[in-house]
């Protein structure tokens, strides 16, 4: 069930030379070709007789009769199988096994409006097919290839089933733009990536440089991931059924006291006089103190189940394959989860002579959502060991007038903040080949994403009583419409030589439209009749008057766009691709509508060159170089550019005596605004060693980031100079001034150092190094502003920063005093400033670079066996070099703060008297890892002349260990980095990176059981 | 092939025409939002834009409060890790600010300032504003008002005013205007608009400029004058006691009998207002003292939907500056706290009891620390206040007509050669009159009463900064801090501006 690639090779069915046979002795061979990995037959393979042009197709079972001369020779190919010759002597009955190709010049990436084969490739692209995909479980597209492409780095920050990861292709390369690469699913830009289900896609191809992204032009800064999904082919209806079902544990908790080590440490650090606080240390009826696992308490052992059944079959005329998915994910933290629905249709018809070619194809995802609430992991990390979960009276116990401790159960018991997110997408894409050569196309879609967050609050409860309870509903959709208009003209010439031309015309239009609703101060009880159902029966709206509690938006964007791509391959030598892409986008300023991107890259098969032809040790050498522009304007929000009036809160207004709401500027016109400009030169080498038993890619690549989009601080009442004319009139705009360098190298290996009939081992090695820079973050002719960030949060903590954005540095430099030690007073004292003795006041310490929370190297090393019917996959990955800041247990060990929340069992190793954190490299620890990511073992099971024609069970797994020295729960951090989006024009801090805060929602280990079937 | 010249004609027109009608096709749509030129046309449009320039004014309390703790009436001891935020308080309470660690607080000020300016600037263009006499000189009050509050606390600042229509080639950035031009500025702003202001106190006029605002701010940039100018100056004293005659003169305003009536939780009904920010606990959220002074526990005591910070409290010898009998000093929180049903409450282990004497401006953590200064209820603490924003209702006074008097008393005292005159006790004991203390005679009433008679008047109402200034016992040692250099009286120009604008220089001193 795994061979499901023949939408591929159909060309190659289609170019079969009819048989014309000798009038010589003939004999007649059958035999079934199957695939030697997992010995299913291989339908569709070529086989030709050699010297001759008599061949025939394997049909659907990988059976194939043909009648050959005496002592011939069968050439079998197919793509994705290295090509085999088999002598046929005097054998009726030729059975062949086809090894899979490891060499994989012969396959087809996807590279945008169009396919290239790797052979003939000059950008950096990488492929990764679904066989490939990661074992364990994959709720999204992102998980299932996490560590498999070099310098694309994907992190899952948390266990939260409903959490998206991370991803940074080749650094970050924008701070207000957003770093995120650009999602292209089946041709349509722009497609939610949680909303695909791994199981329906064939391959994710990543174009990684700019030379292969440039044909997205505006939006291709950081790279493009085209996903691919499966397709229908003709032949025997199958039906596949593949199920799983998975427990999650937590894979590492904090070592918290207990409420004997807590009453232990209080005795120690506060004396035995603190016992007689019966809010902290409480009593039940038979006179003995509490011990309660808050953690506990809110987590569990979460099951996960998920089934899928696809049909694909159909003629040669038409073809379909429809999928349905479901995952029910539990949540290791109570009250959260993800159920999710994927349904997917895609049809695939040809008419006119097979000159026209027609893809339809429908998705649609409906998940439902249970999100986490970050203040109860937090609480559940902070209450007090020694106080009991209920009162005797059945409710729940908390400790009135604290600041600090909320009891956690009854917050996770007394809130519901669920979400539905539908998405549906459907595509039309028409291809029609007017002349041998000349193909014209079409590419129209639909999309729209629609969320429903509900969430409700009781406000009996201590933690809710600050905002009264409060319910809120909003609905927030995205209706967007592409059309696309290409023409293709492709023609061979000379020897292995052709070049083709593309042009193209693309339309955008993006609506996104929502509104909301609030209400509190509920009757005590209407929380358990009406959640969030019943808004209308809050009294705050009548109560308490406020312009917050109804809202509504609606924005639209248009892009429109120009394209055109040229590429020559000489000779099996000589490879050339040049594109442009022209861009209008409404969201960019008056004076800079349009852009143009362009790239060019060539490719010399040195390895084609008489002076390597032949060399058995080198089998395969090829170099790109490739040079280009992308844009990068996803980052920008409609209107940005544009003088804004916005909502100022309130006024008073005498004339009726009460508060109005008022309008006022909220944004500095911007005619200049832009999108940011990448500019990429990337070079690459491309080697097979031992025909192919070794076979790899180096890529060395130098991205700059021009025009980098940020919200400067500006002095209001100044002129603003990107509209002459006019003052400033407010303290920020958003303007192309900074810029950022991520200088990297990459290195992917592959090799298949055993491979017999009985046992194969493949491996492959995926490593990453980078470097990224802040250039500049300055307008010109002003100071670069002061953009603290990374709080280092806590109690006093305010205004205390771990990072300053600074030229000349990464993003995420922490910079920060050293730890001296404490002094008698269990103050931390400081390496000072001026060098002489240590301080105590921060202000006059010595800030040094204490390491930066981007990894210097990323790698992994992905494994994978066959024993006969047996397979075992696994994967390493590791992540080397960043520095991780420590906030959480710099809270959770400060002797003097016992009473206020629960600590560390370290708290024991720091003197009595300490009671006021200060930031200090005390605090920073290396967060390089190693985890075993997944592994799978699978069998196999022989199915005989039953209906079924592949059944394999298998068990597999996530995160089975790790390896590192950091003391937190799991040095796998959110690090986004980025700005804060969303419609904020003001704010200029960015995401921490590299803070171990509290409430992150604790990893997961998973253990799972799966079975598929294919009918 | 006929077929697929026609598929490939109608193909090549199809993105011929929407290439045509996609290149015209980039301007913005706009549903939600609002663009600059599309509003302000008529004129509910143009009341909803003048309204909201007062609402800029209603972050008054907020851009103060932290700052005031730079005088001997207000204090933000560290308390264990509570409250150390980098130690910024101690740099407050110590006078060791700096330009580029305290950037956040005297930015906020400098923005507070001149985004409001910015705005006014914006529509004070506006043909309906420039042509209506009234409603101009409202806004140029308003504008001088910001300029006086930069000269009070940068005196080097800046002069923003609207662009001249006729000019599309900027300067670029503004230049740095001296006291002296920044004084002139606001002297003549508010010089020319008084006439045209309105003189009905409260009601409609009620948070907005009247000719008896004018009065306040010239009578207070008069009587501080030897702060921005460096001398003294008995005409321009002279006029300080004329404004601060004109407003009691006026009759629009009259002494609340009771203190307190001024901070109720309703005060705006209080007569002595002459000018507030309206503020309300979810409509104009932003007054949170209580949240800032409280003791967590406190919660307990007023059915508060959060506990409250525990942070800003009152120096030992501020609060002693009370008499007993000073129906003022029920301001402050002392002694033993209850819940809201009467219970003692205890913190810990220790019963809960307030004590005014912070022995350290550095407090181990745990309940001794957390108990220590006493807190200011001045203003009326809302029970069962559970907004989420921790606001409350009470209207913060910016200006109110007791310290007319006190300002008059004073003005005389300082033309009598800083020697109280019988005028000048006559005011202080208008007003003292009705806070139960004994009334002043020329011999009690020496400056530095005045001071503390002042102090005691409108604590935590920040008029504390300039009094000590003008009094000259800021720079004094007082509290923790010990005697400072006197440039401290301004403070520095914020490091984020100087940043932005060549044309800054950092004020003396820094």
């Amino acid at each position: 069930m795994i061979r499901l690639y023949l939408s591929k090779c159909r060309y190659t069915i289609l170019l079969v030379f009819m048989a014309t046979s000798m009038a010589m002795a003939q004999q007649v061979v059958t035999g079934t070709v199957t695939s030697a990995d997992d010995g299913s037959p291989i339908p569709g393979v070529n086989i030709l007789e050699k010297g001759t042009t008599n061949g025939t197709v394997t049909d659907v079972d990988g059976t194939f009769r043909i009648s050959v001369g005496s002592s011939a020779t069968l050439s079998l190919s197919f793509v994705g199988y290295t090509t085999t010759e088999v002598a046929v002597g005097a054998q009726t009955v030729v059975n062949v096994s086809l090894q899979p190709d490891v060499t994989s010049l012969s396959e087809v990436v996807v590279v945008g409006y169009g396919t290239v084969q790797k052979k003939d490739l000059t950008g950096a692209v990488s492929q990764v097919s679904s066989k490939d995909f990661n074992a364990g479980v994959n709720v999204n597209p992102l998980q299932a290839i996490q560590g498999k492409v070099a310098g694309l780095n994907i992190t899952q920050g948390s266990g939260d089933p409903n959490a998206t990861p991370t991803v940074r292709l080749r650094g970050y390369t924008s701070m207000l733009g957003g770093s995120d690469p650009l999602y292209v699913v089946d041709g349509v830009i722009g497609v939610p990536i949680t909303s695909i289900s791994p199981n329906d896609i064939e391959t994710i191809d990543v174009l990684k440089d700019a030379s292969a992204a440039a044909i997205y032009g505006s939006r291709g800064a950081n790279g493009v991931i085209i996903i691919t999904t499966k397709r229908g082919k003709s032949g025997k209806t199958t039906v596949t059924f593949n199920n799983y079902i998975s427990m999650a544990t937590i894979s590492k908790r904090l070592d918290l006291l207990d409420a004997d080590g807590y009453r232990e440490q209080v005795s120690r650090i506060k004396g035995d006089a603190a016992f007689g606080d019966l809010q902290r240390f409480p009593k039940d009826a038979q006179g003995n103190g509490y011990n309660t696992d808050w953690m506990k308490e809110v987590t569990r052992t979460a099951a996960i189940h998920n089934h899928e059944l696809a049909l694909m079959g159909g003629t040669d005329q038409l073809s379909y394959r429809a999928s349905v998915n479901y995952i029910g994910q539990e949540g290791i933290v109570k009250n959260t989860g993800l159920d999710r629905v994927t349904g997917r249709f895609n049809l695939d018809q040809k008419a006119l002579n097979n000159k026209l070619s027609i893809q339809y194809n429908l998705s649609f995802m409906n998940s439902k959502k249970q999100l986490a609430n970050a203040d109860i992991l937090t609480r559940a990390t902070t209450f007090l060991p020694t106080l009991p979960v209920y009162n005797a009276d059945g409710s729940f116990y908390e400790v009135g007038g604290s600041f600090d401790l909320f009891n956690p159960v009854a917050m996770q018991k007394n809130y519901h903040n669920d979400e539905v997110n539908k998405v549906f997408v459907g595509g039309l894409n028409l291809k029609y080949e007017i002349l041998p050569g000349l193909t014209v196309g079409a590419n129209g879609a639909f999309k729209n994403d629609n969320t429903i967050n509900s969430q409700a609050y009781n406000g009996a409860i201590k933690a809710y009583t600050s905002n009264s309870g409060n319910t809120t509903k909003n609905l927030y959709q995205t209706n967007n419409v592409l059309l696309e208009l290409t023409a293709n003209y492709t023609k061979n010439f000379g020897t292995n030589s052709k070049f083709s031309l593309l042009g193209g015309y693309s339309y955008q239009d993006n609506i996104d439209d929502g509104f909301g609703a609030n209400n509190n101060n509920y009757v005590a009880g209407f929380y358990d009749l009406f959640g969030y159902n019943n808004l209308g029966l809050g009294r705050a709206t009548l109560l308490n008057g406020s312009s917050g509690y109804v809202s509504s938006y609606k924005s639209e964007w248009k892009l429109i766009s120009f394209f055109a791509r040229g590429t020559l391959d000489l000779n099996d030598r000589f490879n050339f691709t040049g594109t442009v892409r022209r861009d209008g986008s409404s969201k960019f300023g008056a004076n800079n509508k349009w852009g143009v991107f362009p790239s060019v890259s060539g490719g010399w098969t040195l390895s084609n060159e008489q002076f390597l032809a032949g060399n058995s040790t080198l089998s395969m050498l090829k170099l790109r170089v490739g040079w280009g522009q992308t844009g990068n304007s996803e980052g920008i929000f409609p209107y940005r550019s544009l003088g804004l009036y916005g909502s100022q809160g309130t006024y008073y207004d005498g004339t009726v005596g009460d508060f109005l709401p008022g309008y006022g500027p909220s944004q500095n016109t911007n005619q200049n605004l832009k999108w940011e400009v990448l500019e990429q030169t990337n070079i690459g080498l491309d080697f097979e060693l031992f025909g192919g038993k070794v076979q790899g890619t180096l890529e060395a690549y130098n991205k700059v980031t021009k025009g980098m989009l940020f919200n400067y601080g500006v002095g209001v009442g100044g002129d603003n100079p990107d509209y002459p004319g006019h003052q400033y009139v407010v303290g920020t705009i958003l303007r192309n001034a900074g810029s950022m360098s991520n200088k990297g190298i990459e290195l992917s290996i592959g090799m298949s150092p055993v491979r017999t009939s009985d046992f194969t081992w493949n491996t492959r090695v995926v490593g990453a190094a980078y470097k990224n820079t802040i250039t500049s973050i300055s307008a010109p002719g002003v100071e670069p502003p002061t953009i603290l960030y990374n709080a280092f949060g806590g109690r006093g903590l305010s205004n205390v920063f771990a990072s300053k954005l600074e030229e000349g540095r990464p993003l995420g430099q922490f910079r920060i005093p050293q730890f001296a030690g404490f002094d008698t007073n269990g103050n931390v004292t400081l390496v000072a400033a001026d060098g002489g003795a240590p301080v105590t006041d921060y202000t006059k310490a010595l800030l040094y670079y204490a390491g930066h929370s981007q990894p210097n190297v990323t790698a992994s090393w992905i494994n994978s066996f066959t024993y006969k019917r047996f397979d075992l996959s696994l994967q390493l990955r590791g992540v080397f070099g960043n520095s991780i800041m420590n906030n959480l247990r710099s809270n959770l060990a400060i002797p003097g703060s016992i009473l206020e929340t629960n600590m560390l069992k370290a708290v024991g190793d720091y003197p009595v008297n300490y009671s006021t954190n200060q930031l200090s490299n005390l605090w920073i620890e290396k967060g390089s890892f190693v985890r075993l990511d997944n592994w799978q073992i699978g069998y196999n099971i022989p199915v005989g002349n039953t209906l079924l024609t592949n059944a394999r069970v298998y068990v597999s797994g996530n995160n089975l260990f790790i390896i590192t020295k950091y003391k937190g729960v799991d040095p796998e951090l959110e690090v986004k980095g980025d700005l804060p989006t969303g419609n904020d024009p003001n704010t200029n801090t960015p995401n921490s990176m590299g803070m171990d805060n509290s409430g992150i929602y604790p990893k997961t280990r998973t253990f799972m059981l799966g079975v598929n079937l294919t009918f | 092939m006929k077929k697929n010249t026609i598929f490939f004609k109608v193909g090549v027109s199809l993105i011929a025409l929407l290439a045509v009608q996609g290149c015209t096709d980039l301007d913005e749509k706009t549903y939600s939002t609002v663009i600059d030129t599309k509003f302000g046309g008529n004129a509910d449009q143009l009341s909803a834009l003048i309204g909201p320039l007062y609402g800029g004014l209603g972050d008054y309390y907020g851009t103060f409060q932290a700052l005031n703790a730079t005088t001997d009436e207000q204090i933000v001891p560290t308390r264990g890790g509570d409250w150390k935020d980098g130690d910024q308080w101690k740099r407050y309470e110590m006078h060791t600010w700096t330009a580029a660690l305290d950037d956040g607080a005297f930015n906020g000020i400098w923005n507070y300032c001149y985004s409001n300016v910015a705005k006014i600037n914006q529509q004070i263009v506006n043909e309906a504003i420039s042509s209506d006499p009234k409603a101009k000189s409202e806004l140029r009050t308003l504008r001088a008002f910001y300029h006086y509050i930069a000269l009070d606390n940068f005196a080097n600042a800046i002069i923003v005013v609207e662009q001249d229509a006729s000019s599309t080639e900027g300067s670029a950035l503004p230049t740095q205007a001296t006291p002296k031009q920044l004084y002139d500025f606001v002297e003549k702003e508010l010089t020319e608009s008084l006439p045209n202001l309105s003189d009905v106190a409260g009601g409609e006029n009620y948070g907005r400029m009247t000719s008896w605002v004018a009065h306040m701010i010239l009578a207070k940039l008069y009587l501080n004058h030897a702060t921005y100018l460096g001398s003294n100056d008995n005409t321009i004293m002279q006029k300080a006691w004329d404004h601060c005659d004109a407003i009691i003169k006026g009759n629009k305003f009259a002494l609340a009998a009771d203190f307190f009536s001024n901070f109720t939780i309703n005060n705006q009904g209080s007569a002595e207002i002459i000018l507030a920010t309206p503020m309300d606990k979810t409509k104009r959220t932003g007054f949170n003292t209580q949240f800032s002074t409280l003791h967590y526990k406190h919660q307990l005591t007023y059915d508060l939907g959060a506990a409250p910070w525990n942070g800003y409290a009152t120096a030992a010898e501020f609060y002693n500056s009370f008499d007993d009998a000073d129906i003022r000093k029920k301001g402050w929180i002392v002694g033993q706290q209850y819940d809201i049903a009467g219970n003692p409450l205890k913190d810990d282990d220790l019963d809960m009891i307030i004590d005014p004497v912070i022995p350290q401006f550095e407090m181990a953590a745990g309940a001794f620390g957390r108990l220590k200064g006493a807190r200011s209820q001045k203003y009326e603490i809302q029970l069962h206040n559970h907004t989420s924003g921790n606001s409350q209702d009470n209207d913060f006074i910016v200006f109110r007509l007791a310290d007319v008097y006190l300002m008059r008393g004073e003005a005389a005292a300082r033309l009598n050669g800083n020697v109280a005159t019988q005028a000048t006790v006559d005011d202080f004991n208008q007003v003292r009159s009705l806070r139960n203390v004994p009334a002043y005679t020329i011999g009690t009433l020496t400056m530095d009463e005045m001071l503390a008679e002042r102090g005691r008047e409108f604590a935590w109402e920040f008029h504390r900064r300039q009094d000590q200034i003008r009094f000259g016992s800021y720079d004094a040692a007082y509290g923790f801090k010990p005697a400072t250099d006197a440039y401290h009286k301004f403070y520095p120009i914020p490091q984020s501006q100087i940043n932005l604008n060549p044309n800054l220089h950092q004020n003396t001193g820094y």
